[in-house]
């Protein structure tokens, strides 16, 4: 990650602006059992108490952790619950790294956020439009398949 | 040369994104 990603200018400007940065030796003899931390890169995202609210691990290229921790923004906006925040961060993976592998997770859960926020069935048969049309190899479609049985 | 800006005190870290009101990014890297 030091060699690529930490050092890409737009994932620093993305980390710095949105986060506040923490780095943390995997060995600590408190923190790291404290979040079962097994490997490395382990990367959290916490609340101000030490909450943890999302978690992935292993090396991401620029172009994909940015996605990664607009994701995971997202599910903690989602679960807040601050739905609209929530869709910001999956819209912005939609609108700024189509090509990322979290593209169709990103339109799945933007989705389901507006649908519960609207209780519009379009927005579910929308997920499912989109996917088929865009990303039909995606395992998020065959998660979307029921909402094609909404078509009218 | 872009960097993070990171911060190596876990308490100053929540102490920091309780401020700010944001998220902490804690990366638990193996300094090698």
């Amino acid at each position: 990650m030091d060699a690529v990603a930490y050092i890409d200018p737009a994932v620093a400007q993305f980390v710095n602006d949105t986060f506040v940065p923490v780095r943390i030796p995997a060995a600590d003899p408190e923190l790291g059992p404290r979040y079962k931390v097994k490997w490395t890169p382990t990367m959290l995202l916490l609340d101000a108490d030490g909450n943890e609210q999302y978690r992935t691990l292993g090396f991401y290229p620029p172009e994909e952790l940015i996605p990664s921790l607009l994701l995971g923004m997202g599910k903690v906006k989602f679960n807040v619950p601050d739905r609209p925040g929530a869709c910001d961060c999956f819209g912005k993976i939609n609108a700024e790294f189509p090509k990322s592998s979290l593209a169709p997770e990103a339109i799945y859960l933007n989705g389901v956020a507006n649908y519960i926020e609207t209780h519009n069935v379009n927005n579910l048969i929308g997920i499912y439009d989109r996917l088929e049309a865009e990303y039909p190899d995606s395992p998020w479609l065959i998660r979307a398949d029921p909402y094609k049985l909404l078509k009218k | 040369m872009a960097q993070i800006n990171w911060i190596t005190s876990f308490e100053e870290g929540l102490a920091k994104a309780r401020a700010d009101n944001k998220l902490a990014f804690v990366d638990f890297f193996n300094p090698g």
